[in-house]
């Protein structure tokens, strides 16, 4: 029927087959917009050079000097993750229902998503911006419901030393009586991803999820492991 | 030529205008279960209730979609022996310069979007017409305070949700693991 259609001659069944395209054409066309424009209406601030979820500030926070005091009064813990780990550290508050368990809990399924010999070099360090509520036993059990084994907790009584220690990560906090009595709460969402070195690596705005927290752990883990190797 | 431009632009038309009537109707799960009163009319629903508990304190989160009328929700509870008390309340992410804040004082402005978060009880949430209104973290949510129980994951639980046109709804809310 459109045996021709190599000098040009537009048959019936040619005409049908360029509709047909441009149909698809069409259909293509708006699937492609809406892939383009969906990923780029989801994603907030550009963070190009890297394609980490987290951000790094610039230039990169050292906290190698920092020491964080734990709750149970035992002594403190070095800022500084274990040789070749991270350390994450937080500062929340116990009775703070929405945003410090969301952020724990995404925390634990991202480190659950490691291999065993990288999980084991991960643990987390929380900071109470609350003191005078969390007390060290409630301070101690909240994070050990999210992390038995590799949790620490950390309150330092004194307002200075706790301004010090949050202040050496650029962590905000404060802490009102309402008209009520009970405390109102402000304070910065981030986690905060410390290597061996003392260097705040990455952080982590509230919201960033569990999967993409995990990918990024792997991805430090990776990028430690082809820095030695070379 | 001309004719099958028209075409191509037609079927453009038409699939856009196809997505657009398909989308809300993806959004709701149970258009089949709805009753309707009045002709035409959608009724509030409420759909995947969840909660979480951290000792004493806990958060509901669930996703409402509104009815044919603009309603609010203004009051929950839950039974006494899960929780002494359930409020509204909603995290809000504000500037940190706006609050006065100790620790990073020389990192005003400079945090790459890292915002002063605060919760604060709230007399209602608004819920649109037609539109869907989600409580999830970070944002809307219901707040335990005072939780008595000890709940585990798959645990379920009553919550009583009162809405200003829409009246009293009793949902169950499933909790999920730390």
């Amino acid at each position: 029927m459109d045996t021709r259609n190599d000098l040009g001659v537009v048959t019936p069944r040619r005409r049908q087959d360029r509709r047909a395209l441009q149909r698809c054409l069409a259909v293509l066309g708006t699937t492609l917009l809406a892939v383009v424009l969906l990923p780029l209406a989801a994603c907030g601030k550009d963070q190009a050079a890297t394609e980490l979820s987290g951000y790094t500030r610039e230039p990169v926070p050292d906290v190698s000097k920092v020491v964080l005091p734990l709750a149970d009064g035992s002594g403190t813990l070095p800022a500084a993750a274990t040789k070749g780990g991270y350390r994450l550290v937080y500062f929340g508050y116990t009775s703070c229902p929405d945003v410090c368990p969301t952020t724990m809990s995404d925390l634990k399924r991202a480190i659950r998503t490691l291999p065993a010999d990288q999980r084991g070099k991960v643990d987390v360090a929380m900071m109470t911006i609350d003191p005078d509520q969390d007390l060290p036993e409630r301070l101690t059990e909240y994070v050990d419901t999210f992390f038995p084994k590799n949790g620490a907790a950390l309150r330092a009584s004194d307002p200075a030393d706790l301004a010090a220690v949050a202040g050496a990560f650029g962590a905000s906090y404060s802490v009102k009586p309402k008209a009520d009595g009970t405390p109102e709460v402000a304070h910065s969402g981030d986690l905060y991803v410390v290597d061996d070195r003392g260097k705040v690596v990455l952080q982590w705005p509230f919201g960033v999820g569990a999967e993409s927290m995990g990918s990024d752990l792997a991805t430090l883990f990776a990028r430690q492991k082809s820095a030695s190797s070379q | 030529m001309q004719l099958s431009l028209k075409k191509s632009l037609l079927t453009l038309v038409a699939v856009v205008a196809a997505a657009a009537l398909f989308a809300p109707a993806c959004s709701s799960s149970d258009d089949s279960s709805s009753s309707t009163t009045e002709a035409g009319s959608k009724e509030l629903k409420v759909s995947g209730v969840w909660a979480r508990q951290v000792m004493d304190s806990g958060a509901v989160y669930m996703t409402i979609s509104g009815g044919a009328e603009a309603d609010a929700l203004t009051k929950v509870a839950v039974p006494a022996d899960v929780a002494g008390e359930a409020q509204l309340h909603e995290t809000v992410m504000g500037d940190m310069s706006t609050t006065e804040m100790e620790g990073a004082d020389d990192m005003g402005g400079s945090m790459g979007g890292s915002g002063s978060m605060s919760m604060q009880q709230v007399q209602q949430i608004d819920v649109p017409a037609g539109e869907i209104v989600q409580l999830k973290p970070g944002g809307f949510h219901v707040m335990l305070m005072d939780v008595k129980k000890d709940l585990k994951a798959g645990d379920t639980f009553d919550v009583t949700l009162t809405f200003e046109t829409a009246g009293t709804k009793k949902v169950t809310a499933t909790v999920k693991g730390v």
